[in-house]
């Protein structure tokens, strides 16, 4: 990977910003999905949200200020876009989103885009019961194997406090298989 | 795997089960790419890039069609009165009958044109009450 103050200008650069965002566009829009996924859960939100989101860091590049890595920055952007939209969806339909994402859960099973058996759904249906913060770390260190270190950069959180909520939601988790 | 004993860090990992519907990345960066303001992309136009010559060309092109009108404005202020040229005319043995003529419009030699039909009686009575009139006559030869 070059050096990224080099790919940042190649960015700004309008002669060369649409090759680099394209290569933007190819290193991080599967790991973007995959956090988006576990978030809004469905596969359509989801492109709809992918697509904001690149949208939105391609606006935002100017103003981008490089104190913190790209990596990161990216990954707020996707985690704020994401979270904005469920409270949006969930205030048109007139409910709460933890309701809301409950209900989606509870639904997997005929989603022609999710393949997964009884554990999965049961995990699934474990987290949605954890806080909003206990989720977002558990999801981002569990499922998409984040260091806590980068999870500290992208939710700007102490690295001590990550830890602590982890285990929180795991222990929570373990209890709900367990009684469920 | 009993699911009762599942320790999460220890365990074997569950993963999430989300599909993605097949070839969606082959289209996923053209569906961005047009979403993204093209003011950005710094399409230079035609006009932008030739700006300059455009225009050159425009205030050639006006200086050009505006030569007539210039020379127009110019031979006004040159025109002779007619008293001037009266007297040229008159003064400058050099210009002869035929070279004016030469230099009148069919049309205006037309106009100069003296209606010089006479009638017989007018000739009769002219020449009759002429008192040389037998001698011209007589000198005829």
């Amino acid at each position: 990977m070059q050096d990224e103050k080099e790919f940042i200008n190649e960015l700004l650069d309008p002669k060369t910003q649409n090759v680099a965002f394209q290569k933007l566009l190819g290193n991080y829009q599967k790991p973007l999905y995959n956090l988006i996924r576990t978030i809004v859960l469905n596969h359509d939100d989801t492109d709809d949200v992918l697509q904001n989101t690149f949208v939105k860091i391609f606006q935002n590049l100017k103003n981008f200020k490089g104190d913190s890595k790209l990596f990161s920055w990216m990954y707020r952007i996707a985690t704020n876009e994401a979270i904005t939209f469920i409270n949006n969806k969930s205030k048109r339909n007139g409910t709460t989103s933890e309701a809301m994402q409950t209900k989606i859960v509870e639904n997997l099973q005929s989603d022609v885009y999710f393949d997964g058996n009884e554990i999965q759904i049961k995990l699934q249906k474990a987290i949605v019961l954890l806080p909003e913060k206990q989720q977002l770390v558990f999801k981002m260190k569990y499922f998409e194997e984040l260091k806590y270190e980068q999870i500290s950069e992208v939710l700007g959180t102490s690295v001590g406090a990550l830890k602590a909520s982890y285990h929180h939601a795991v222990k929570k988790i373990e209890e709900f298989l367990k009684t469920n | 795997m009993d699911m009762k004993d599942l320790k999460i860090d220890s365990s074997e990992k569950i993963n999430t089960g989300f599909q993605i519907p097949e070839g969606y990345w082959d289209a996923f960066s053209e569906k961005v790419m047009q979403r993204i303001p093209k003011k950005e992309t710094k399409v230079i136009s035609f006009y932008a890039r030739n700006k300059k010559w455009i225009y050159s060309a425009a205030a050639i092109l006006v200086l050009t069609l505006s030569l007539p009108i210039v020379n127009q404005l110019q031979n006004k202020e040159q025109e002779l009165s007619s008293t001037e040229i009266e007297n040229y005319l008159t003064l400058n043995k050099s210009v002869s009958d035929d070279d004016l003529v030469n230099l009148l419009e069919q049309e205006d030699i037309e106009k100069l044109k003296v209606n010089t039909s006479i009638t017989k009686d007018a000739i009769e009575g002219e020449l009759s009450n002429n008192i040389d009139l037998e001698q011209y006559i007589t000198n005829e030869n």
